[in-house]
């Protein structure tokens, strides 16, 4: 049975239908329209449907929209301000971190949290890390250096 | 994937309500890392799903004793992450550091990491060796069974249909104990193991005076190795003994094949990962 949901999106509430079985990387994309975040494996393991669930990364695709009422959710469409780009979204375009850009949106909300908690990353820290996401065309060595800079320009 | 109906207990005896009333058409989900890849892919469909995380008091560490109570729904990240945890019982804070991705260690919880049940679940071998206990609530309260007898095959447990895995009771291991777990994957931090083996010894003058070796991904369930323990116990703490045990995984483990290793190989990483796993606990100071 369909059960009306509040989902709390970039800071904005949103009253959803939803079905138990609904993923909230379907209810993103399909009920609001988020299509930033995207749909990949469909089962966990590429990362490209990354989010930010009270602040802290999960992948969309493995979570039940039900589950996650009435909690804060953060998405790639969230993280500019006022027009302004977010300082890791500057650096992926000023390092040049994006090829066909699939990943992108899931790795940078996980470059977030991963900042968030070291503000400070060495490189092979940055490299174990986003070993949780798949690129398929940059070799990663460009997504690194973006975050490095944008660590700097976070300090 | 399949609709099914959604229940959110209040309590573990409310959760036990709804699986006596539900029965096998209903299951558990705590982080969802592993039952939801299945319900997308269609090869679980139940109809009834009741979420244990909306249980409040089943996400706890307590270090407050000589055993460390650790609630069911526990993320893996907050293991992890838990500075007293790594006081008390560094060992498991380990292995959680080295269980899956960041996001997915968010998710996922000790207790489902257990009642999945795979040969290759990471808390599974570390667990057996470091003697911890599951607590398991049912109709008639709860019982407590050791993890080692915890599994009964792949993907099966002593619990029955009407109960659920409530806490992971570690007792704290002596500071003098050596340890050592390693994690043996194809891509080191996301995939599923291809086998894990973990160490607890005791060498006092020379001689290994207690010792306790498991696998994981070497066996139907996670595995003691008896074997290699009997060859150790008081026996010289030299790499010729380590060798002699080391061996002895070999044989008594059994894999399986499958996309990711053949059987062959993964035994020879069983005795490969032992060894190891001994000598560095042999060569710590």
């Amino acid at each position: 049975m369909r059960q009306l949901i509040r989902l709390i999106v970039n800071g904005e509430p949103n009253e959803v239908l939803v079905k138990p079985s609904d993923t909230l990387l379907y209810v993103l994309r399909e009920k609001l329209g988020l299509t930033g975040t995207k749909h990949g494996c469909d089962s966990g393991k590429c990362g490209s449907c990354t989010v930010l669930l009270d602040d802290k990364p999960v992948r969309s695709c493995l979570t039940l929209a039900i589950s996650v009422r009435d909690r804060e959710l953060t998405t790639i469409e969230g993280l500019a301000r006022n027009g302004d780009l977010h300082p890791l979204q500057k650096a992926f375009i000023e390092n040049g971190a994006v090829q066909c850009g699939f990943c992108t949106p899931g790795m940078i909300m996980f470059a977030k949290a991963f900042l968030e908690e070291n503000p400070k990353p060495r490189e092979e820290e940055i490299r174990k890390a986003l070993s949780a996401n798949i690129c398929r065309c940059t070799g990663y060595v460009k997504i690194i250096e973006a975050i490095q800079a944008a660590a700097k320009e976070m300090q | 994937m399949r609709d099914f109906d959604y229940f959110e207990p209040r309590s573990a005896d409310e959760a036990v309500s709804l699986l006596v009333k539900y029965g096998d058409a209903a299951k558990l989900i705590a982080g969802g890392t592993d039952l939801v890849v299945r319900m997308i892919a269609g090869s679980r469909r139940p109809k009834y799903i009741i979420n244990i995380k909306a249980v409040p008091g089943l996400d706890y560490i307590d270090c407050s004793g000589d055993v460390i109570k650790i609630g069911a729904t526990t993320t893996m990240r907050a293991i992890a992450t838990s500075a007293e945890l790594k006081k008390k019982c560094p060992q498991i804070v380990e292995v959680a550091r080295q269980f899956a991705s960041v996001t997915i260690a968010n998710m996922a919880t000790i207790g489902g990491n257990l009642c999945n049940a795979s040969p290759a679940a990471d808390t599974g071998a570390p667990l057996v060796v470091l003697s911890a206990k599951a607590q398991i609530t049912g109709l008639e309260g709860t019982r407590t069974v050791p993890v080692e007898g915890f599994f009964t095959g792949p993907g099966s447990t002593v619990m029955q249909p009407y109960e659920l895995l409530t806490e992971i009771q570690i007792p704290v291991p002596p500071a003098a104990f050596k340890w050592a777990y390693i994690k043996h994957g194809i891509r080191s931090v996301s995939d599923l193991a291809l086998t894990t083996v973990a160490v607890l010894v005791n060498i006092k003058n020379g001689i290994f005076v207690d010792a306790r070796v498991a696998l994981g991904a070497a066996y139907p369930t996670p595995m003691r190795a008896t074997q290699a323990e009997a060859a150790l116990k008081n026996k010289k703490a030299t790499e010729a003994t380590v060798e002699k045990a080391a061996a002895l995984v070999r044989e008594q483990c059994c894999p399986i094949s499958d996309v990711r290793a053949s059987a062959d190989y993964r035994k020879q990483i069983a005795y490969v990962l032992t060894r190891r796993a001994l000598m560095s606990c042999l060569n710590s100071k």
